[in-house]
């Protein structure tokens, strides 16, 4: 069984939370820039941006080591999309966020690769979902929204992605594997560089 | 004049985040961008107007004239345009001294960690882009990749080339603010003070109030119609 994890060894100080902010930012922007891989396929966009951003959550999760990293990397991703408009992925990611805080319970959850590699891979799940959830809950207002952007033919092949049962189960795959591959790169350097520097 | 607050940009920021995700139609939205206009002409803000106005009309041009193939990305940059009012408001609140606003969100009662994160998150996007542009920079100088189409050529290289780089610089960044706040005194447990005037004065008021009246009209009207 593992041992309980101290309150004092689990409390954030403000070093942490200020090292989570900075880390985020740039996840934020690379999750920003990243939707332009639609151009190869609309499936693997979720999977090459956890590939992408994995060795920064790597460093981030290995440096703050405190239980919640994870779960707050969700809320302000969510956040962030509120401001897009998008109000249900801050659910989405939450939900995925404590799930995988499930995941890294224990002590040094976030030390260990496989487990954080699966919390991961999970968030970035629950990243894909939040394009599949809207179409199951309120369907037509979300296509109401989209049809302003985008024409008949792309509305099609858009929905084809993100309603096909197939093509929404090989997307989310797809996001799993981009999140392990990241992480298991993430880890190879971040005991390379940061590790060997002393960094963390 | 007195400049409304940090507490009225909250609020207003605020009052903008559930107007734009309530407004459908893409003229409540340019009604949206013209009234985010007025306020950060009411914040002393004019000439941050006109790059605002241009990246709104390129996203949306872009978005226009994007052919369908990149898909999501069209939807980017619209999602974008359609963010531009948020991101007006949000930059009076990123021109606001960090001290009044740490100050007005301490007496707001917010946590003291969150306040810091929110600080942070809000100034720090410019710096970040700024050093993916001299690690970019940095590499092209090294003659690392010389060609643009080197890096497609050597993917795993050009990966570990960006981001190893970037990840020390957020872990020195980091280091760097939490080292220097400490120094300032921020785990203080004493009542935060401001030489910036932070109270809810009448112009915070008559900002807050034509921020409503104009946000209640643009919401109509899409009903109306």
């Amino acid at each position: 069984m593992e041992a309980a994890v101290s309150p004092l060894q689990n409390r954030w100080t403000l070093r942490d939370f200020i090292t989570l902010a900075i880390f985020n930012v740039v996840m934020l922007i690379i999750m920003t820039i990243c939707p332009i891989f639609t151009f190869a396929s609309y499936l693997v966009v979720g999977g090459i941006t956890a590939l992408l951003n994995a060795p920064l959550y790597v460093v981030m999760s290995n440096k703050i080591n405190k239980r919640g990293v994870l779960f707050f990397t969700s809320v302000i991703t969510g956040l962030y999309f509120i401001a897009y408009g998008y109000a249900y992925f801050l659910l989405v990611l939450a939900c995925m966020g404590i799930v995988g805080e499930l995941v890294l319970w224990g002590k040094d959850g976030y030390k260990n690769p496989v487990r954080n590699a699966i919390a991961y891979a999970l968030f970035y799940v629950g990243y894909s979902l939040c394009a599949i959830v809207p179409l199951i809950f309120f369907r037509d207002a979300y296509i109401a929204t989209l049809s302003k952007s985008y024409s008949k033919a792309a509305m099609d092949k858009m929905l084809y992605y993100y309603s096909t049962p197939s093509m929404a189960i090989t997307m989310l795959a797809i996001s799993a594997a981009g999140g392990l591959l990241g992480c298991l790169i993430g880890n190879v350097l971040f005991k390379k560089h940061v590790k060997k520097a002393k960094l963390a | 004049m007195r400049k409304p607050g940090p507490k009225t940009h909250l609020l207003v920021l605020l009052l903008a985040t559930i107007l734009t995700i309530l407004i459908k139609e893409e003229w409540q939205v340019h009604m949206m961008v013209a009234l985010s206009v007025v306020y950060l002409v009411l914040n002393h803000l004019s000439r941050k107007v006109m790059p605002f106005i241009l990246v709104y009309v390129m996203s949306l041009v872009i978005a226009y004239i994007m052919p369908q193939m990149l898909g999501t990305m069209k939807l980017v940059f619209y999602s974008f345009a359609r963010m531009m009012p948020l991101v007006m408001i949000g930059a009076t609140l990123m021109y606001s001294p960090p001290g009044s606003l740490m100050c007005v969100l301490e007496r707001m009662a917010v946590p003291r960690p969150i306040t810091v994160m929110i600080c942070v998150l809000l100034r720090f996007f410019p710096v970040v882009i700024m050093e993916m542009q001299a690690i970019r920079d940095g590499i092209r100088a090294r003659g690392i990749f010389p060609h643009w189409y080197s890096a497609l050529l050597h993917p795993a290289m050009a990966y570990e080339c960006y981001f190893m780089p970037l990840v020390v610089r957020c872990l020195k960044l980091s280091a760097e603010l939490a080292s220097s706040a400490e120094l300032r005194g921020i785990e203080s447990k004493c009542s935060r003070t401001s030489i910036y005037p932070y109270h809810f004065k009448s112009v915070d008021a008559v900002a807050l109030l034509i921020y409503i009246i104009a946000g209640t009209a643009i919401y109509g009207g899409g009903i109306i119609r």
